[in-house]
């Protein structure tokens, strides 16, 4: 019989936090990418809330994951309202294709 | 009925608690009153929110001075459930930062968009500002992950918005890729964070527990958790490997917000990181060659790049970046007197900073409107016998940022090294002494560069066509009255450095 | 003697300054005026200075000694740093020195078109900080001039300079800003080892009043209290006195840098030799020592007249009299056992800048080479450490010092008339320009060390003492003897080359009417400057009484004051 325990759960944060990173690295699409750090942000929510099972108050990591997903919403939000504004100039949200600043 | 008494207890500890929040209070009714300012007055409110925005900062430095005072005589604790801890270390940070963003206030009106746009400039600008110093004021006083994440997301998300503040082709790029590297490296911190939880059972740091398991036997899942939590801070330090992101945003950005950003973010999670510093336990040497690494990569990288600069603004990037190393270097070993070297450091690195892009916007102005480029270094062509003072106040900057006597750059110089070199004899390790040899060394190389523009002013003759001599504004006496107090500053401060210094000494490492 | 004068040396040109940049830009002009009053003055006082200073006691004269910045630090203890100004006759003689040469140069500068205001207001500033240099016995006041001379220079050879001078001037600046920063690290380690032990006991409550000064065994008890860190740290005193870096009781116990127990090891070398190695390069870089002098030439070459005359006349003197002063006062037995080092690189500057010299064909980079060569006698005359040594490197000091400003001056003359300095596009000049040519035979002949000037005395002395002393080899004062005769060779070839013969200049480089005589101000100048290295080639003494007691404390401190 399989028992879920801590080891799981880390191993898919794990994996999430990965194909996050995966996404960050080689989407060519600045919304893709937003999906990306959404997911890594979310593989450490995971950890948070397992990890909170044996912590001795059982809050701390919970309610960090509550504030944390209110951030990643306000950062989306912030993110989406710039790639908006970034697209009216350059036509596009290829983040290759958006260099006019010399590197 | 025992659970409804807990909550009861906890709710009036936390209204205790809200007195020890005067300066973050003051912040945020300032933030709301430039809130509603910016929606009631439609016509000349430039200069009103200006005011505001200027008069809440000064009414919050008073509230911190008083809180610095009673803090020295009186108490150092813990506050909202552990969350923010309050000493003389913390509000002094607290004082610096919002010393330096009054100074940002002086600076924005000299910037273009400012005198250019008068009557449609957004107050957004000013509240976001707002927005991040209470930020920086959290993090300085933060002793929770979960507070320090929550700070740092405050900071940042009000930063990415102002980078776009110059509503422009560049301006836009800058602040998109701003907000995709900062987002990623602060969701691998919040990992780094979520194992560092794991690891040791608590959120709070600085806890007896959470130091032991953290210090005393680390792991390579430890040190794997560190360094994801790491990213975060790097990013808002511009430290080494997360440096990539400041030559663009500091080119794309306003001045003012730029100069902003080269000290307040900085110097809030200096502070934070001073405090794990401070809690190393003495005779370990990982944290030495941990923070020792990142400090030695971020000045090779910042002193090395900025030579090929040919803008000036990503010149002063790097710039800021190989001081990022340099005040890295004093958080190898969290002994007061690291302190007193890293605050004074610190001090004399933002007015140097300061004056240096508050000079930027002024020449940029100078240039005027039609120029191109008007931050390409190759426009300061003998502009030494057009605008002398400036001119002359630029070198001194540089100077100062170089760390050439007889300007305060030179004491800060002189402290970061005594500094290495006692700790050398603390813990004798030649890597202290290697790291205070490059320290030298890139100091000179660091030479090369600052000597760039004044170069160019004093040096070459004037080639292009200089704009006519207007009549003098009101912007230009008062950019030139700026100029002009803080050169003396970076002076004065060389030859009284006790002015500082006295400040420093009243604060209690906890 | 008055105190206040050294003072009023270092400040009377800073306060010039003020009035130079005041002055409303129609009266520009006048900005020399200012610049050559104070010079003036300041020529009186060192003059004063000279005449009054007592030539039989050892003790430091006309001494300042004001608390300046006193930072308190923690843990680490306070950093005093005193205003500490005094002379002995070490340097006595460098101050009248500078008195001389920058008079010359305010002279010089006369004829500076440009930026005027700009330029004088600079040249006050340099004069300010290069007396400073001479006259700091508080290491850091030393090091804040020694420092703030660059950027005043590097702006006066970049900006008044030649085509290239940009290149030249941050050469200059990189070149002795590396240097100067050798020294910043020496001088972190030494005061961080130093207490000033008067003002820890003022601190830590054991004297009560500051004047009183400490009885030996209260020395001593403070001194065991200081080592067993049973006075908190916070009321160590550091100090920056060089004085008291060269007692050795001054010295923490755990320091590194004590001179009785060496822990620490740094690639082979203990600490103290490290440090003395490092203010040994800091140092001969401004000297300049081959294979560190690259810049001179350039910034000669670029250089305007008055400003070639001020460094090489005082500036390049820095370098000697920091070596005497600060490398091996403070650090003697590792002085004493790199001796030979020191003479080597003395030996190898004299023989390598002559032959460059003789290569040369800018009149003004022969002469910024034969400057190399001879600041190279004053390492071997340092290096011998006998009394005819020093003394005779601090009378070559003063020599060259007089010789090399007569000679720029002179390269001047012919540039400012035709804008050419090569050797080669002149001959037969003495026909055209004979009082021109009498002061170049002077200059060269007193250079090349003809018995009578004051160029043979020093370099006599020097070698005296290299035959005498055991702390270096012969074989180096035999070298350098070679040196001087090819230091003949390049003086009296270009002497026969430029000025005998049948008159001829290269057509397309001038215009015979142009090549007038000297004129009334170079006439002052360079008579000047020939009287006085005539009367100090006769009578030497005037030199050596006034140096006699600060060279024998000096071989005191060494302790080889009674060597053959």
């Amino acid at each position: 019989m399989l028992t879920i325990n801590l080891s799981h759960y880390l191993i898919i944060a794990a994996a999430l936090f990965c194909t996050g990173i995966f996404l960050c690295l080689t989407k060519r699409n600045t919304i893709a990418i937003l999906i990306g750090i959404e997911l890594m942000l979310n593989a450490a929510n995971l950890n948070l809330v397992a990890f909170s099972q044996y912590d001795p108050t059982k809050l701390q990591g919970t309610t960090s994951a509550l504030f944390v997903m209110v951030v990643a919403a306000a950062e989306t939000a912030v993110a989406l309202a710039i790639i908006i504004n970034t697209y009216q100039y350059y036509q596009t949200i290829d983040p290759q294709k958006i260099n006019s600043l010399k590197n | 009925m025992k659970p409804h008494n807990e909550v009861v207890v906890f709710l009036q500890s936390l209204y205790k608690d809200s007195a020890l929040l005067m300066p973050e209070w003051v912040l945020c009714i300032t933030f709301l009153g430039l809130f509603v300012a910016d929606l009631w007055f439609k016509k000349q409110r430039i200069w009103l929110l200006w005011s505001l925005f200027a008069g809440g900062l000064v009414a919050t430095m008073i509230v911190t001075i008083l809180q610095f005072n009673s803090c020295s005589c009186q108490f150092e604790q813990f506050f909202f459930a552990k969350m923010l801890y309050l000493d003389t270390f913390g509000v002094f940070f607290k004082l610096f930062l919002v010393g330096a963003t009054l100074l940002t206030a002086f600076l924005i009106p000299l910037s273009p968009t400012f005198r250019a746009k008068e009557n449609f400039f957004r107050g957004e600008y000013f509240y976001l500002i707002v927005a991040v110093l209470i930020g920086a004021y959290l993090v300085a006083m933060a002793q929770h992950l979960l507070m320090f994440y929550l700070a740092l997301e405050l900071i940042s998300i009000a930063s990415y918005l102002l980078v776009g503040f110059n509503f422009d082709k560049k301006s836009a790029e800058g602040s998109l890729k701003y907000i995709l590297f900062g987002a990623f490296s602060s969701a691998m911190m919040l990992y780094g964070m979520s194992l560092l939880y794991g690891l040791t059972g608590t959120l709070q740091v600085g806890e007896p527990q959470w130091i032991t398991t953290i210090f005393k036997t680390p792991t390579l899942l430890h040190y794997l958790a560190l360094s994801f939590f790491a990213a975060g801070i790097l990013f808002k330090l511009a430290a080494f490997p997360f440096h990539f992101w400041t030559p663009d945003i500091y080119e794309s950005a306003p001045s003012p917000v730029v100069a902003f950003f080269s000290v307040v973010p900085k110097a809030a999670v200096l502070a934070f990181v001073f405090r794990w510093a401070s809690w190393f336990p003495s005779g370990q040497l990982e944290w030495v060659y941990a923070v020792g690494f990142i400090a030695v990569a971020t000045m090779l990288v910042g002193n090395l790049a900025a030579f090929w600069q040919d803008n000036i603004k990503r010149l002063l990037a790097y710039s800021s970046i190989g001081q990022a190393g340099f005040l890295l270097a004093m958080v190898l070993v969290g002994k007061d007197f690291n302190l007193s070297s890293l605050l004074f450091y610190l001090i004399s690195y933002s007015i140097a900073n300061f004056l240096a892009f508050a000079l930027v916007d002024i020449f940029a102005h100078f240039f005027g409107q039609q120029n191109e480029m008007p931050y390409a270094i190759e426009n300061y062509k003998g502009i030494g016998t057009v605008k002398g003072l400036e001119s002359v106040a630029f070198l001194l900057a540089m100077l100062s940022l170089a760390g050439i006597p007889p300007l305060v750059g030179f004491s800060a110089k002189l402290l970061l090294y005594s500094t290495l070199w006692e700790n050398y004899h603390l813990l004798a390790s030649q890597w202290i002494l290697w790291i205070l040899f490059l320290s030298v060394f890139l100091s000179l190389v660091a030479l090369f560069y600052y000597l760039k523009v004044p170069y160019q002013t004093f040096f070459l003759p004037n080639t292009s066509a200089i704009p006519l001599e207007r009549p003098s504004t009101f912007y230009d006496v008062y950019a030139k009255v700026l100029v002009l107090i803080l050169s003396l500053a970076l002076l004065v401060l060389f030859f009284a450095p006790n002015i500082i210094m006295a400040a420093i000494q009243q604060i209690k490492l906890g | 003697m008055d105190s206040y004068i050294l003072s009023l040396l270092i400040f009377l040109p800073l306060t010039a300054v003020f009035f130079v940049i005041l002055l409303p830009q129609k009266w520009a002009s006048s900005s020399k005026y200012i610049t050559l009053v104070t010079m003036s003055i300041e020529l009186l006082l060192s003059g004063v200075l000279y005449v009054g200073f007592d030539t039989q006691i050892t003790t430091l004269q006309a001494v300042t000694r004001l608390p300046w910045i006193d930072l308190e630090m923690g843990s680490l203890g306070a950093l005093q740093i005193n205003y500490y100004v005094g002379i002995d006759g070490i340097n006595i003689g460098l101050v009248l020195l500078s008195g001389i040469i920058l008079w010359v140069g305010s002279v010089a500068s006369w004829n500076i078109a440009h930026h005027q205001k700009g330029y004088f207001a600079l040249y006050l500033l340099m004069s300010s900080s290069v007396i400073g240099c001479f006259v700091a016995f508080d290491f850091f006041l030393f090091y804040l001039f020694f420092e703030f001379m660059l950027l005043p220079m590097y702006f006066l050879i970049g900006i008044w300079g030649g085509e290239k001078s940009g290149y030249a001037s941050i050469k200059f600046l990189i070149y002795t800003l590396a240097g100067s920063l050798a020294i910043l690290i020496v001088i972190i380690m030494l005061y961080l080892s130093v207490v000033d032990l008067p003002q820890t006991a003022l601190r830590a409550g054991i004297l009560q009043q500051s004047n009183t000064t400490l009885s030996e065994n209260q020395k001593i008890t403070l001194l065991r209290q200081i080592n067993t860190q049973t006075i908190d740290p916070k009321h160590i005193v550091h100090s920056f006195d060089i004085r008291q870096m060269m007692q050795k009781e001054n010295y923490l116990l755990y320091a590194s840098l004590h001179p009785n127990q060496n822990p620490l090891i740094f690639s082979g070398f203990s600490l103290r030799e490290v440090a003395f190695l490092l203010l040994l390069i800091g140092f001969l870089v401004k000297l300049p020592a081959v294979p560190l002098h690259t810049w001179l030439p350039d910034a000669h070459v670029e250089a305007p007249t008055p400003i070639s005359v001020v460094l090489a006349g005082i500036l390049l003197k820095i370098g000697g009299y920091g070596i005497i002063r600060f490398a091996y006062c403070i650090f003697p037995t590792e002085a004493l056992s790199f001796g030979n080092l020191v003479a080597g690189l003395g030996v190898l500057s004299i023989l390598y800048g002559a032959m460059n010299a003789l290569a040369m064909t800018d009149l003004k980079k022969m002469i910024a080479y034969s400057s190399v060569s001879h600041m190279g006698f004053v390492l071997v005359g340092i290096a011998s450490a006998t009394q005819e040594g020093v003394n005779g490197a601090l009378f070559q000091m003063f020599s060259h010092g007089l010789l090399s400003s007569m000679l720029f001056l002179l390269a001047g003359v012919i540039y400012d008339r035709t804008h050419d300095r090569t050797i080669a596009h002149y001959s037969g000049l003495f026909s055209q320009m004979p009082y021109y040519t009498t002061f170049v035979m002077i200059a060269f002949f007193a250079s090349l060390g003809l018995p009578g000037f004051s160029g043979f005395i020093g370099e006599f002395f020097v070698l005296l003492g290299g035959f005498r002393s055991i702390h270096i080899q012969t074989y180096w004062s035999v070298w350098a003897v070679i040196g001087i005769v090819l230091g003949a060779v390049y003086f009296l070839w270009t002497l026969q080359k430029m000025f005998f013969g049948k008159f001829w200049t290269k057509e397309s480089t001038t215009n015979a009417p142009l090549l007038e005589d000297i004129n009334t101000r170079e006439w002052v100048l360079l008579l000047f400057l020939s009287v006085l290295t005539l009367a100090l080639g006769i009578f030497p003494t005037w030199f050596f009484s006034s140096s006699a007691q600060g060279v024998i404390q000096f071989l005191e401190i060494l302790g080889t004051s009674s060597a053959p």
